[in-house]
């Protein structure tokens, strides 16, 4: 850094020196922040020459001007630039505004930049700032901070825990209903968004209404992610330094009961379904096990503590430097992430199986002026990760832990006298029907996997002004790749597995059965390898163009652009799967504004993608908007003080969605025959002449085209007081889904089809409104405040569904939301046989006295299918709010986010959490509340007792429909700023903490997860960072 | 808007077009990704290679009568099969019987493939694209299609009387329904079952001429003039039937047209069609050499001091024990050969007792693989077969009747008694008086108590009681036989146990011989006003297989017959004849379907399912006789339920009374 210092110190002595000789006018000045508070480092620049210097420690400068007239430029991040004549004054006091404003005037749209104040279309720009959190995934931030996007997330494993997001909830129901993803320009996926730093990130757009996606014909219907990574800017380098440490820990780890408890309570569930049964566990194991005779004989084992840490350690790291001169400007980051998961490691192996997640990412955008009139723009990421975990994954060791129990073995056995010597551990089990029993400890440390997965993206921009032929003509050719690869190899050890073959209680000596002496095998075998790769190819050709003329403003803008993504890895022998996915398109946008007050806007696609046939290649996606500033009209300078900013906007359009399959299955306008699939026969003597026959696993249908959305939009801009420190905006909104890519039901048996057709029938609607208040004011030079809060609602339902015409209108899709539960209405737990007997029959398999009792809906004397009714809200939340205040003094801050979910529901999966099946153990609240003869509660949390799954009782039913709605405290976190000394300009120093605590009317697991009660738990932590500016 | 804005703006068009000028021609190309040579459906047409696929294709969807789980041979009273909690796990003609049968999710639908069955409309579209395209095919000869094509036809007939066996008026389907087809083609009505079966008959005669005489061992299996002709028989023996033939029952069961489904008047005529087909089919067999089996091999070595004693009895015995298992015999007509690699859900392995830990003369394995001892038969199959008279045991003077659950012991070995017993039953061995006396097809069919299972290339002498040689083992966990009596029929003396090359393997019969006879003797009787001696040679000629005496001379009996001459009525010989077929074609799913066509079904399959008791371990604790299921047959079962969604889709549909 020095170096680079050092240079440019010496490159503006050589320029200073050469303006020696010519006029020399002495200027000394200060320059200030708002609050008067002097700002070090700030650039200023004489206009129209090389020349110029920055503030010192104290904010002054000494500058030699060549005359009176010449403009100084002061310039510093974060701040609006300033403009100051010289004239005649000697001393310049220069008092620069921040430059939050300056941001958000300037807003990333589709292939370009617009005005805000000139903006109709509905696109959501969002702090970086907001989406800082302390885990190293950037999806997780999404919930409740961004209008007009609704995201949960289900699974805390590191690696794996990208949260789900739909911009303005899901609006069809066809293959694809998240959105896309645009990192400057190219299209990614959610891994390459999650693992964004937000550092990196200088604007963050939501585009959700036509205008502003259906310049995105073919992909745009779901709405889009725009991001853009910074530039660098003019100026001496900067560095900024920023260092996380944080302590992550499970939200909440389910309960189990204790062995004898477990012992007893299954004894009961044998007895309580079949009186005849023998108890399973002995009266004397269950005596043995309490008072803790020998562990290795009666074992209680605890199996999440025996695998599970309570928390772990992980750290972040990301560095930046940004500056430039006249040729070049640069800002390059690298960053580094190292997440652990919570599994223990057995230091009898000496590899780690424990997960461990090293991230190192590289980014460098580098723009260059190579002539006055021509910019080259190139930027490039690499991003490097290598996973280190246990042979199963942590979700898979999760499961069997849910699915073992403490007293059937240990996880390790002590060596007994025969095994004195053996070299191998000597891992617990035992038999079950002659299987043997999961030791999830031995699944855990019996190997380990490395992943490797790299991404390299290169993209080129090459910027030609045109001014020659007119003002303002720009032409831009842009290119993009990127390769993304991953090799796995797993490498695993056979474990032995022992159990207790004699015992004799008066020595306490116990014998040990080897049960799979020939299976096992103690030396790590063969490798699993598997490799897998993608390539991804984009270019663009844009030609713009925008004038002012008086009162007009014209824009006019149209872009070619071709994309292909290739599969370059994996096992596939599909022949449609290794054929490129490729779209094609022309698009283009009009703009018009009248004064600042009235707007009007022209936005068209013209899209081909490779899934359609014939004329059905090409679509057309045309768009409207209109705009009323109405604050800007001369009539309202009065209402100024009030109501500082009014504005009406409202768009329609048409936009499209081409993803109506994965890679293999894309191609519905051909048929899909496979031979030797289906329909085999031997005939013959000794049964030998044999054919595979045939199968039409897809009728084909050329006709197949777009999935198709009509967007209408309606939005208000509302800023209110002087200052605008409190800012309304709000959209609502309609999208009229048609042409959804779905299987025609209506075909008899007796057509014999042996698949159905499809056809683009399918139709929905969503409606909802978004939007947000911010207000945010500085009362003082020590004291601000800012506060947002956002609020998105979206509901939708199937208009058409090519349904059967069932005769109950319950069973109907259409009408009803697109994630709507169904279930079974649960009236309460069978008393007793006689009750059962006078019931309807409930067809679902053997059902006893504390089972579920159903409801007939259809009066039809049987419990089945038919009596299923939509229930509760759907799984994805209609409602997602969020609300936060920040607040500093002086160098303190301190800031908290609440973020909420509503109207959504979900089913307990009772067959998940069903104890006893396979011997697994019992959650503590199913111990605490279920159905027995002792204390038969008809409404029990659970039903009466059993082994196996009881289907009766598994069914989505109102019997586990359970409220998914919660508020929780997403964020909380206080720093403090302080002050530069020598080379370092300052710093920040922060602590916060991430999912503090929710309220929620489910108490058993964090109500986000929802159904996953039993998967890999969501995080907690407790992060310090430390921020350095030099 | 001024003039220079104008002006700009064309000059901003005309770029536009020029660059778009340059992009867009290779659009179409750039988006053409997909290689021609992707498989259609007239390659599997093209040549003779690709077209056995499709040949294979339409033979597929023969129901799998060897599958115990979706097998139709479970349906009626014979059998006790995989005692499975799971319901997803027992036999699906098992649940039938208990009366679980519904019009949401079809047991065994053929309609529409539901829960184990295959899906025969599916079959008929497929044998419609069959006869469609198999001219298409460039490497066969004219015959050689000719032939393909009517094995297709016969096909498309015999799954379309398959339905009409099931669900008596169908949706008959004489072309393929394509994509674009009006809502009258896609959404047709049942047809009366008169007409089905004109169609279906038509379909054969129009097949037949086609076929060839007798398909080669290459492809046995396949359809020829013998086969066509055979069930050709059959069909017109449903026909026939009374379940067919003015059945009044569904006199109320009316078209939209408001004429009832099923012929209302009798019509002797019909059995005259049957007897007809008969005559013809039993001409063409045995022109063929087709006929019943009798058993010219060498014994087995542990039974030939006993052949050797014994010769008669024991040439019998060998005649019905490898009657089935031994591999396209004589006597088969047409039998399901597409037996999967797995094998595992074969009745044979089903069947077969695991070998006991004593016997290892030849190579056995005690493993219970593919000897999962899991069926059993009822012990009303045990009591319907005959005495060693050839009458069933209450109608049997000499039989005590009343005392045949009373236990007893056999004659021991250097009991004269005995000698007569050898290779059937162990000597000294406590059984039931049931067991004694009886006619071979017992012995054969059975393996009981104090008699022997060949299989495993052993003699394993049985006992059925727990823990002990055919009986439940704890240690095999949930494979044990459930009634204490099991079924040797459908296990071949070499098949052994551990891995399905193990398994010999043989056609599961369809149709045979012995089916003709007794079908001529019924279509006889049924059309004379009483019955001559050619009906009385025509049952004779499967009795003296079975080694019984012939049906004239001990119906004629006083001493024997309880009711004397009961053969020289029309009635009575009617109700000789099903009896005869149920101890010929037990197990074989032949009963359920006789009960059926003469509306006896109600009467007989609503009784108890009884077994022994098989965790019994001696003769008093095992012989004592317990229900394992209480089967129910309603008068809406004879017709088998549409599956509700095809009526909501169809509303042109009408379901079979009783089913809502």
């Amino acid at each position: 850094m020095n170096r680079c210092k050092v240079i440019l110190i010496y490159l503006f002595l050589y320029f200073s020196s050469l303006t020696l000789l010519s006029q020399d006018i002495q200027l000394t000045g200060k320059v200030t922040d708002d609050f008067d508070e002097t700002l070090p480092g700030v650039t200023v620049a004489i206009r129209g020459t090389s020349l110029g210097t920055s503030t010192d420690i104290n904010g002054e400068f000494n500058l030699t001007v060549p005359s009176d007239t010449s403009v100084l430029i002061f310039s510093y991040i974060g701040y609006k630039t300033e403009e100051i004549k010289v004239g005649k004054s000697r001393i310049i006091t220069v008092r620069m505004k921040e430059a939050e404003q300056e941001l958000d005037e300037v807003v990333v749209v589709a292939f370009g930049k617009q005005k805000k104040t000139s903006m109709i279309s509905s696109i959501e720009t969002i702090n970086t700032k907001d989406l800082r959190v302390p885990g190293s995934n950037l999806t997780s931030a999404f919930a409740g901070k961004i209008p007009g996007v609704i995201s949960y997330q289900t699974t805390g494993e590191p690696g794996n825990d990208n949260a789900q997001f739909f911009v303005r909830g899901v609006t069809t129901f066809g293959y694809k209903s998240d959105p896309l993803i645009l990192i400057d320009g190219f299209e990614s996926t959610s891994n390459d968004l999650a693992r964004l730093h937000p550092d990196d990130i200088s604007a963050f757009s939501i585009l959700k209404d036509a205008t502003a996606t259906s310049m995105y014909g073919p992909r745009g219907a779901n709405g889009i992610i725009l991001v853009t990574t910074k530039d660098g800017e003019e100026g001496p380098v900067k560095i900024n330094v920023r260092l996380d440490t944080r302590v992550t820990t499970p939200t909440r780890m389910n309960e189990f009961i204790d062995g004898t408890s477990f012992m007893r309570m299954y004894n009961e569930a044998l007895l309580t379904r079949l009186s005849t049964s023998e108890p399973y566990y002995s009266e004397q194991k269950i005596q043995a096990t309490e008072n803790g005779v020998n562990p290795m004989i009666y074992p209680n084992v605890q199996w999440l503590d025996e695998i599970f840490k309570s928390h772990t350690t992980n750290t972040k790291a990301n560095l930046n430097l940004s500056g430039g001169g006249k040729v070049a400007k640069y800002y390059v980051a690298a960053g580094y992430d190292h997440e652990t998961g919570l599994l223990n490691v057995d230091d009898r192996s000496n590899f780690n199986s424990n997960i461990s997640v090293n991230r190192f990412s590289v980014r460098s955008n580098v723009v260059f002026n190579l002539t006055k009139t021509t910019i080259f723009d190139t930027r490039i990421y690499g991003r490097f990760t290598s996973y280190n975990g246990p042979y199963r994954t942590a979700t898979e060791i999760y499961d069997m832990i849910m699915r073992s129990n403490p007293v059937d073995f240990p996880a390790i056995y002590e060596p007994d006298e025969g095994n004195r010597y053996t070299n191998h551990t000597l891992f617990g089990s035992s038999f079950d029907g002659g299987a043997i029993m999961t030791n999830p400890y031995a699944q855990m440390v019996m190997g380990y996997q490395n992943k490797d997965e790299n991404t390299i993206t290169a993209m080129a921009t090459l910027n030609q002004k045109l001014d020659f032929i007119t003002e303002n003509l720009n032409i831009q050719a842009k290119a993009s790749a990127t390769t993304w690869s991953s090799y796995t190899a797993k490498r695993s050890y056979s474990p032995y597995y022992y159990t207790i073959d004699s015992y004799d209680p008066v020595s306490n000596k116990y014998k040990l059965y080897g049960m799979n002496a020939s299976s096992g095998r103690a030396f790590l075998g063969g490798v699993e390898p598997y490799r897998d790769a993608t390539n991804h190819y984009y270019f663009e050709g844009r030609l713009s163009w925008d004038r002012k003329f008086d009162k007009h403003s014209i824009g006019l803008m149209t872009v070619l652009t071709a994309e292909q993504s290739l599969l370059t890895g994996g096992n596939s022998s599909n022949i449609f799967e290794t054929l490129p996915e490729r779209n094609l398109g022309n698009s283009g946008r009009f703009t018009y504004d009248y004064d600042d007050r009235y707007f009007l806007e022209l936005v068209y696609g013209y899209n081909g993608s490779e899934k359609f046939a014939g004329k059905n290649k090409f679509g057309f996606f045309p768009s409207v908007g209109g705009g009323w500033l109405v604050s800007n009209e001369p009539y309202w300078e009065s209402m100024k003080n009030a109501i500082s900013l009014l504005k009406l906007k409202f768009t329609y359009g048409r936009v499209g969605n081409d993803a109506i399959a994965g890679r293999a299955g894309r191609f519905w306008f051909l048929s899909d025959i496979s031979v030797n699939g289906g329909g085999p026969f031997t005939w013959g003597k000794s049964f030998q002449t044999s054919y595979g026959g045939y199968n039409v696993n897809r009728i084909a249908n050329p006709d197949l085209t777009w999935e198709i959305a009509d967007k209408i939009n309606l939005g208000l801009e509302a800023g209110f007081f002087k200052d605008e420190s409190l800012k309304l905006t709000v959209d609502f909104f309609k999208d009229y889904r048609s042409n959804i890519y779905s299987i025609r039901s209506n075909i008899p048996s007796t057509a014999g089809w042996s698949s159905l057709p499809s056809g683009n029938t399918g139709k929905a609607e969503s409606k909802g409104i978004d939007g947000s208040i911010d207000f945010q004011r500085s009362f003082n030079k020590d004291f601000w405040l800012t506060s947002r809060f956002n609020f998105t609602y979206s509901t939708n339902k199937y208009t058409f569904l090519d349904e059967l015409d069932y005769p109950y209108d319950y069973l109907k899709h259409t009408g009803k939301p697109i994630n709507q539960l169904y279930g079974l209405i649960a009236e309460r737990l069978f008393v007793d046989q006689s009750e059962i007997d006078n019931s309807p029959r409930q067809d679902f398999g053997i059902y006893m006295a504390g089972d579920i009792k159903y409801k007939d809906m259809n009066n039809d004397g049987i419990i089945n299918d038919y009596d299923v009714v939509p229930m509760g809200f759907p799984r994805v939340p209609e409602i997602q709010y969020g609300f936060g205040i920040s607040t500093g003094y002086k160098k303190m801050d301190f800031s908290f986010f609440f973020q909420g979910n509503a109207r959504t529901s979900f089913f307990i999966d009772a067959a998940a959490i069903t104890p006893f099946v396979g011997k697994r153990n019992a959650l503590s609240f199913i111990a605490d509340s279920y159905w027995s003869e002792l204390n038969p509660d008809p409404h029990a949390f659970f039903p009466r007792l059993s082994t196996s799954v009881i289907q009766n009782n598994s069914r989505a039913s109102s019997w586990w429909l359970r409220n998914g709605s919660f508020l929780r405290l997403k964020m909380l976190e206080t720093g403090y700023n302080f002050d530069g000394y020598k080379m370092l300009n300052g710093g920040r120093i922060y602590f916060n903490c991430e999912n503090v605590f929710v309220l929620s009317p489910f108490k058993y697991w964090d109500p986000e997860v929802g159904s996953n009660g039993l998967n890999y738990p969501l995080n907690r932590s407790f992060n310090v960072g430390l921020q350095l500016f030099f | 808007m001024n003039k220079r804005f104008l002006e700009i703006l064309m000059r901003r068009l005309l770029v536009i077009s020029i660059c778009l000028s340059i992009f867009l021609p290779s659009c179409s190309d750039f988006l053409d990704i997909v290689p021609d040579n992707t498989v259609t459906l007239d390659d599997v047409f093209s040549t003779k290679e690709q077209a056995w696929n499709a040949l294979s294709k339409i033979y597929s969807s023969l129901p799998p009568v060897n599958d115990h789980l979706r097998s139709e041979y479970g349906l009626g009273d014979e059998y006790r099969v995989y005692l499975q909690n799971r319901y997803d796990q027992r036999s699906v003609a098992d649940l039938i019987n208990a009366g679980n049968q519904s019009v949401n999710d079809p047991l065994l639908g053929l309609w529409s493939g539901t829960r184990g069955a295959k899906n025969l409309y599916r079959a008929l579209y497929d044998t419609n694209l069959f006869i469609e395209n198999i001219d298409n095919v460039k490497n066969m000869m004219d015959i050689e299609k000719a032939d393909w094509k009517a094995q297709a036809k016969f096909l498309h007939a015999y799954y379309t009387f398959l339905l009409v066996q099931h669900y008596g008026p169908i949706v008959i389907v004489d072309k393929m329904i394509s994509a674009d087809a009006t809502d009258e083609e896609m959404y047709p009505r049942r047809r009366k079952v008169e007409e089905c079966f004109q169609y279906i008959i038509g379909l054969i005669d129009e097949a037949i001429p086609d076929l060839r005489e007798r398909a080669n061992s290459d492809v046995y299996g396949q359809v020829d003039k013998v086969v066509a002709k055979s069930i050709k028989a059959r069909i017109l023996l449903f026909r026939a039937s009374p379940f067919f033939n003015g059945n009044t029952d569904y006199n109320n069961f009316l078209d939209i047209d408001g004429e009832p489904f099923f012929s209302q008047e009798y019509d002797k005529q019909k059995w005259k069609d049957a007897l007809d087909a008969t005559n013809e089919a039993i001409k063409i067999c045995v022109e063929n050499k087709v006929d019943l089996y009798t058993f010219d091999g060498n014994v087995y070595s542990y039974d030939r001091i006993d052949y050797q004693s014994n010769k008669n009895m024991m040439q019998t015995y060998y005649d019905l024990r490898m009657l089935i298992v031994d591999p396209w015999n004589s006597e088969s007509i047409w039998g399901y050969s597409s037996l999967s690699e797995a094998g595992g859900e074969q009745w044979q392995a089903m069947m077969n007792i695991p070998l006991p830990e004593n016997y290892d003369s030849f190579g056995g394995s005690y493993d219970t693989h593919l000897s999962y001892n899991s069926t059993g038969a009822t012990l009303a199959v045990a009591e319907r077969y005959y005495t060693n008279n050839g009458l069933p045991m209450n109608e049997d003077l000499s039989y005590n009747y009343l005392s045949r659950y009373d236990i007893t012991t056999t004659p021991i070995e250097t009991d004269a008694e005995f000698d007569k017993l050898r290779g059937v039953l162990q000597p000294g061995y406590e059984v039931v008086e049931l067991y004694k006396n009886r006619e071979m097809r017992f012995y054969a069919n059975l393996g009981i108590t104090g008699g022997y299972f060949r299989s495993h290339s052993n003699r394993i002498a049985t006992s059925m009681f727990a823990e002990q040689p055919g009986g439940k083992y704890a240690k095999f966990g949930l494979q044990f036989n459930p009634t204490g009596i099991s079924i040797q029929k459908f296990v071949h003396p070499d098949t052994k146990a551990g891995h399905y090359e193990r398994l010999v393997k043989f056609p599961y019969p369809l149709m045979r011989m012995a089916d003709l006879y007794l079908m001529k003797a019924e279509a006889l009787t049924q059309y004379l006003d009483k019955p001559t001696q050619e009906v009385y040679d025509a049952i004779n000629n499967v009795r003296r297989r079975a080694g019984i005496p012939d049906v004239e001379e001990v119906w004629s009996n006083p001493q024997l017959a309880k009711t004397v001459n009961k053969h020289k009525t029309k009635e009575g010989m009617l109700e000789i004849i099903l009896r005869e077929r149920d101890n010929e074609f037990a197990f074989e799913g032949l009963r359920f379907w006789d009960a059926h066509r003469y509306k006896k079904a109600l009467t007989e399959f609503s009784k108890p399912n009884v077994g022994w008791d098989n965790s019994g371990s001696d003769a008093e604790s095992f012989f004592v006789r317990t229900v394992y299921q209480q089967n129910k047959f309603f008068m809406k079962n004879y017709l088998w339920p549409i599956d509700q969604k095809e009526l909501t889709i169809n509303k042109n549909l009408i379901q079979n009374p009783g089913w809502y």
